[in-house]
């Protein structure tokens, strides 16, 4: 096992979980969450063979597209999530500058740095879970996460679809690292297995009824840990697991987005651009951010559907 | 170069933008609201930081048209910021438990200021203000999670659990409702909620028995009466579980008792006694239990779950399930301790 690829696998597929995905996945399929949980991961396996047949060479107007497209949708992600959370009164542009000023430092170094930096953040993240679990677990209730198969089975497929493809897209800022196919599909399934972990504590400890009701159920969840019954407010600690991942994936981004454009001087004003156009525009602007997080499987399913197409037109050459 | 534009990343990092000192927090304890006339009106317990005088914390009064006005409305009185992250109880009055919590628990979540762990109280028969006095978050509290320890006739959960059942459609909320006399505070039972309705409240008496039923540890005192001279025993370490076959629930209690008061002549030393008093014992219980249960089926009130429960098994919702089904008791009372003394003599 490569654990260098198992960490950029673990950090790229998990970001868009946290505010974006399981907020969707329990709205829609409640208490049956963990078996969209399962589909999806079996319907990323298929997304995961697909993506490996792909072929970018003259596609680079999509790839541009598709990451920028990322990007707006993490800074969005960051931006929403922090601004909530932790630095109400703080400007936006405020919050975002220093995470790109070190995204953009982090994203010019060399790529085997970056592998074993990750593993070494990979080893904090699952550690980190491991305790917020072990935490979690005097507040679990199995029964608040039974029965299943009572949503529409309409909902619990909405789910699995919006599960695997949120997580088995962005895998496409990977495709440079070339990792065998049967690799990547049991570093896949290790990290869905850590996402599904993640869906049956929130379950079981909030219950689906109230699970539906908050924009970050994953982070509410946390607020609940109380150690020794007097050490409170730990959720601002346990939450770090998805800093890092918006981290990587930003690096990726801004890695896959240089080579593309080659340029730093571009590269850096279209950066500016979609910063601002996020910060000022966008999650600014609830109308947007809702839209934006509502469609994004749809919008990522569409990419997903345009880079297909480099797969036929690689059979026909 | 690098080591400039590194330093002036950590810089920013801190977070310093929404920094307010320690000092310049006013620690927000416990939260009253009443409604009338149009208005909430509120008690804020604010904890005093400064060197402490005559007393820990100071009740500041505020009032809105809606919960967040409020709120908002608290800051114009104080010199600190308030800060709910310490928040321990809300007491809420009748009316307000009976007409406006909804818009209560819609504000209280929605707020990322505030902690979902604090106590919900319902206040009866008395005024907030003069129920607000010193430390009464931490009194409320201490109060609460002593009676759980002893007898257990209140709802010792925090506002997200009573959240969670007023959200599901399969089971109604309850809540602590306690009462003020001679200066103290007195817990008078668990308040029943329909949907976000506040109904009424169990007596003491019937609130342990609702915790039974809910497999909360709750103690019950059965008292037997033989030749006009009683023997008290007290329920502890119940277990209750529930079958469901078509329209028949059977609810099976497995419960310890212990002898606490023997006024009557009965010869302890003697083993048959102990039968006979868990066959009386198991009779007033399923007396007791019938009449809760028969309370509850006439009011609709489905605290206990019956159809959540029903629900997990057979998948099928039926929000009449209370009212439809045939409940049978059947209780198991095991007698284990009889204290130090077997009897005193009787002249």
């Amino acid at each position: 096992m490569n654990k260098e690829h198992l960490s950029l696998t673990y950090f790229i597929s998990r970001p868009f979980f946290f505010g974006i995905i399981y907020s969707q996945l329990f709205n829609l399929s409640g208490n049956d969450s963990l078996i969209s949980c399962v589909i999806g991961t079996l319907l990323g396996f298929i997304i995961l063979y697909l993506i490996s047949k792909m072929n970018f060479d003259n596609h680079q107007t999509i790839q541009l597209l598709f990451y920028l497209f990322l990007l707006i949708l993490a800074l969005c992600s960051i931006e929403t999530y922090v601004s909530s959370f932790l630095l109400v009164k703080t400007p936006k542009i405020i919050i975002i500058i220093p995470a790109i000023m070190l995204v953009s430092y982090v994203s010019f170094k060399d790529t085997n740095s970056l592998k074993k930096c990750a593993f070494i953040f990979f080893i904090i993240s699952t550690f980190s879970l491991l305790i917020v679990s072990l935490l979690l677990s005097s507040y679990l209730n199995i029964s608040n996460v039974l029965p299943f198969f009572t949503t529409e089975s309409l909902g619990i497929l909405k789910g699995s679809v919006i599960f695997a493809i949120m997580s088995c897209v962005p895998n496409i800022l990977l495709k440079e690292e070339n990792m065998p196919l049967k690799k990547q599909i049991i570093y896949y399934l290790m990290v869905s297995l850590i996402n599904t972990l993640i869906c049956f504590l929130t379950l079981a400890a909030l219950t689906p009824n109230v699970a539906k009701i908050y924009s970050y159920p994953e982070y509410m969840v946390l607020k609940r840990i109380k150690l020794l019954s007097f050490i409170e407010n730990v959720e601002n600690i346990s939450v770090l697991i998805w800093y890092f991942d918006f981290f990587f994936l930003l690096v990726f981004i801004f890695k896959r987005l240089f080579n593309l454009i080659k340029k730093r001087v571009v590269f850096g004003i279209i950066i500016a651009l979609t910063t601002l156009l996020t910060t000022f525009y966008i999650a600014n602007n609830y109308y947007l951010t809702i839209w934006l997080y509502t469609y994004c499987p749809l919008i990522m399913l569409v990419f997903f559907l345009l880079f297909l197409t480099t797969i036929s037109s690689e059979k026909h050459k | 170069m690098k080591k400039y534009f590194l330093i002036v990343i950590l810089l920013l990092l801190t977070g310093c933008y929404d920094y307010v000192e320690i000092n310049d927090l006013g620690f927000i304890s416990a939260v009253g609201i009443d409604y009338q006339d149009g208005f909430y009106n509120g008690v804020f317990e604010l904890i005093k930081t400064e060197e402490i005088q005559d007393s820990q914390s100071i009740m500041i009064n505020a009032t809105g048209q809606t919960i967040n006005d409020l709120f908002e409305n608290l800051t114009l009185k104080i010199t600190k910021s308030p800060y709910y992250h310490h928040l321990k109880t809300v007491v809420i009055s009748k009316e307000v438990a009976q007409n406006h919590l909804k818009e209560l628990a819609d504000y209280l979540i929605r707020s990322p200021k505030i902690r979902n762990e604090f106590y919900l109280v319902i206040l009866e028969d008395s005024n907030l203000p003069d129920v607000f006095q010193e430390e009464v978050g931490q009194k409320i509290v201490s109060l609460i999670k002593t009676s759980n320890k002893q007898i257990n006739v209140v709802f010792n959960k925090s506002f997200e659990d009573i959240l969670e059942k007023l959200l599901n459609d399969k089971i109604e909320a309850t809540a602590t409702v306690i009462g003020f006399q001679d200066d103290h505070f007195i817990l008078k039972g668990i308040g029943l909620f329909k949907n976000y309705q506040y109904i009424t409240y169990l007596d003491t008496s019937k609130s342990s028995l609702l915790n039974i039923l809910n497999n909360e540890d709750a103690k019950y005192p059965i008292k037997l009466e033989y030749d006009k001279k009683l023997i008290e025993l007290e329920l502890y370490n119940t277990k209750v579980k529930y079958l469901f076959n078509h329209n028949q629930t059977t609810i099976h209690i497995n419960a310890e008792a212990k002898i606490l008061e023997n006024t009557t002549n009965l010869d302890l030393r003697d083993h048959q006694i102990y039968e006979q008093l868990e066959n009386d014992a198991i009779n007033i219980l399923n007396k007791d239990m019938n009449d809760l249960l028969n309370y509850l089926k006439k009011e609709n009130i489905d605290v206990i779950g019956l159809n959540d429960k029903q629900f997990k098994k057979s998948r099928k919702n039926n929000p009449q399930y209370l009212i439809n089904t045939n409940i049978k008791i059947d209780i198991t009372i095991k007698i284990n301790w009889k204290g130090t003394i077997f009897q005193i003599d009787n002249e």
